[in-house]
């Protein structure tokens, strides 16, 4: 215990190891990794009330042949990828999440608001990098009150109050400061990504407290698949709905992706 | 005086007539969002309309949202410029099968509904377009829902939806648009032929398995 608090970031530590074993299947999601990290799992509450909504952009000629959204040179790839993530949520991260939703809920939104908190670190770092002022306060306000007053995280007492924070991460950074999208990229475990945002997602990595705290890559993946495990049980079958309904799901969920992204780099 | 009045009733018609000329000049902002909450009303009294069977309520659901979402102008901008190149009976049988495939994605889904609130927040109004902002509130989360619209007359219409901030239309057109280049329109048609025969058959199914409780009110919907 002593070695426990020597270093500040201790705590945490234990505090992510409970959470972890919480989840029941630490092993399996091992496996599992991380998946989807791109779906949009926390993608409501942001936007800052859209200032900088523009009408040209929302009543363009919808006859205009604007192209595709985000560029694709290595589909086949791409589609290998998808397909690869395909199998693996069907016959392993949707059948441990169906077992674990008996947890009951209440739990599993405390599980997910604690992991929710804990990156809120990143989400600031981006918002001051943006020289977004009124989102980095808002989102240091969020995570000072949900640490203390909200028991580590678990309840999101801020929720309600109009305060979003930000849903920044470093892949906007990036293009805030100009740069594009760049190719598509399905990346295995990971999901829909681009070559500017696997490289935001390795930045954001290094200054994640998960990875701060444990210093170790392969807790950081253990971590990661039990959070996937949780935010997956939370969802209400987003992938399913999409396979369902799509005449062609891999470019479904490839042009949403890049819309989401051009619109949190416009937020 | 007798006949001044009959002149004034006479004129009344021409009256009239010049009124409703003006009135598309007046609608003004509020008036998308108004129709907008009237449907979704509409369609929430449907929902909890314990007492409709099954059949007459997804006819009324169909008849009140292709009341308010023009499926042809989607249709359209769906296409974009493949719509300029394709024939007449090729866009008819596109407007009917993206009509129906669209329906039957996402009947079944409004039918999940369970007491959650819909919340217009915002309508910004440019010439004969305005975006409405909308939110569905859970228990959770917001999720925002804007939905475009465009003038007719007096009426508005909804020529797209943007579901936290992914416009339908356009992610439509981007995997449409492949499937032509591969495979050309006819290809486009067979493929959603396909895919209307299958959600509808899935839906079936699902309808099968408690057919008693498709007719029975106090079953939850799901």
């Amino acid at each position: 215990m002593t070695m426990v608090l020597r270093r500040p970031w201790a705590i945490c530590r234990v505090l992510v190891i409970g959470a972890m074993l919480l989840t029941l299947l630490p092993g399996l999601s091992y496996a599992a990794g991380a998946s989807e990290k791109g779906a949009p799992a926390d993608v409501a509450g942001s936007s800052e009330g859209d200032p900088v909504l523009s009408f040209e952009d929302e009543f363009a000629d919808e006859f205009a042949d604007e192209g595709p959204i985000i560029s694709d040179p290595i589909e086949p790839f791409n589609r290998a990828m998808f397909w690869f993530n395909d199998r693996l949520y069907f016959y392993l991260l949707k059948p441990v999440a169906r077992a674990y939703r008996t947890v009951p809920e209440g739990a599993r939104t405390s599980i997910a608001n604690f992991f929710r908190n804990i990156h809120s670190p990143v989400r600031a770092l981006n918002a001051l990098l943006q020289l977004r002022i009124k989102a980095t306060v808002e989102e240091v306000w969020k995570f000072s009150v949900n640490s203390t007053v909200g028991v580590f995280g678990l309840f999101d007492v801020t929720k309600g109050t109009g305060i979003d924070g930000a849903d920044k991460d470093f892949g906007q950074t990036l293009g805030y400061y100009g740069i594009g999208q760049g190719p598509y990229l399905v990346l295995p475990f990971l999901g829909p990504s681009s070559l500017r945002d696997g490289v935001g997602k390795v930045a954001d990595g290094y200054v994640d407290p998960i990875y701060v705290a444990t210093e170790r890559t392969t807790d950081v993946i253990l971590i990661t698949g039990a959070e996937t495990i949780n935010t997956l049980s939370l969802d209400k079958d987003t992938y399913e709905g999409i396979k369902r309904d799509a005449l062609d799901p891999y470019s479904f969920i490839k042009n949403a992706y890049g819309q989401m992204r051009e619109n949190k780099v416009k937020h | 005086m007798i006949r001044q009045d009959t002149r004034n009733i006479k004129r009344w018609p021409a009256y009239c007539l010049a009124f409703s000329l003006i009135l598309p000049a007046w609608a003004h902002a509020g008036d998308a969002s108004q129709l907008l909450q009237q449907s979704i009303d509409q369609i929430i009294v449907l929902l909890k309309d314990k007492t409709l069977d099954r059949t007459d309520r997804r006819a009324r659901m169909k008849s009140l949202i292709e009341k308010r979402f023009d499926f042809k102008v989607m249709s359209r901008f769906t296409l974009a410029l493949d719509w300029r190149k394709a024939t007449p009976t090729e866009r008819d049988s596109f407007v009917q099968r993206f009509t129906r495939m669209v329906e039957a994605s996402y009947l079944g889904r409004l039918e999940q509904y369970n007491g959650q609130k819909v919340e217009i927040r915002d309508e910004r109004l440019r010439g004969d377009k305005a975006v409405v902002n909308t939110a569905i509130v859970t228990q959770n989360v917001d999720i925002p829902i804007n939905y475009k619209m465009r003038r007719e007359g007096n009426d508005w219409r909804i020529y797209d939806v943007q579901i936290e901030g992914v416009s339908l239309v356009r992610n439509y057109r981007d995997s449409y648009r492949t499937i032509i280049k591969n495979e050309g329109m006819s290809g486009l048609l067979t493929r959603m032929e396909k895919k209307i025969a299958e959600l509808e058959k899935e839906d079936e199914a699902k309808t099968d398995k408690s057919p008693i409780a498709s007719n029975k009110g106090d079953e939850p919907l799901n």
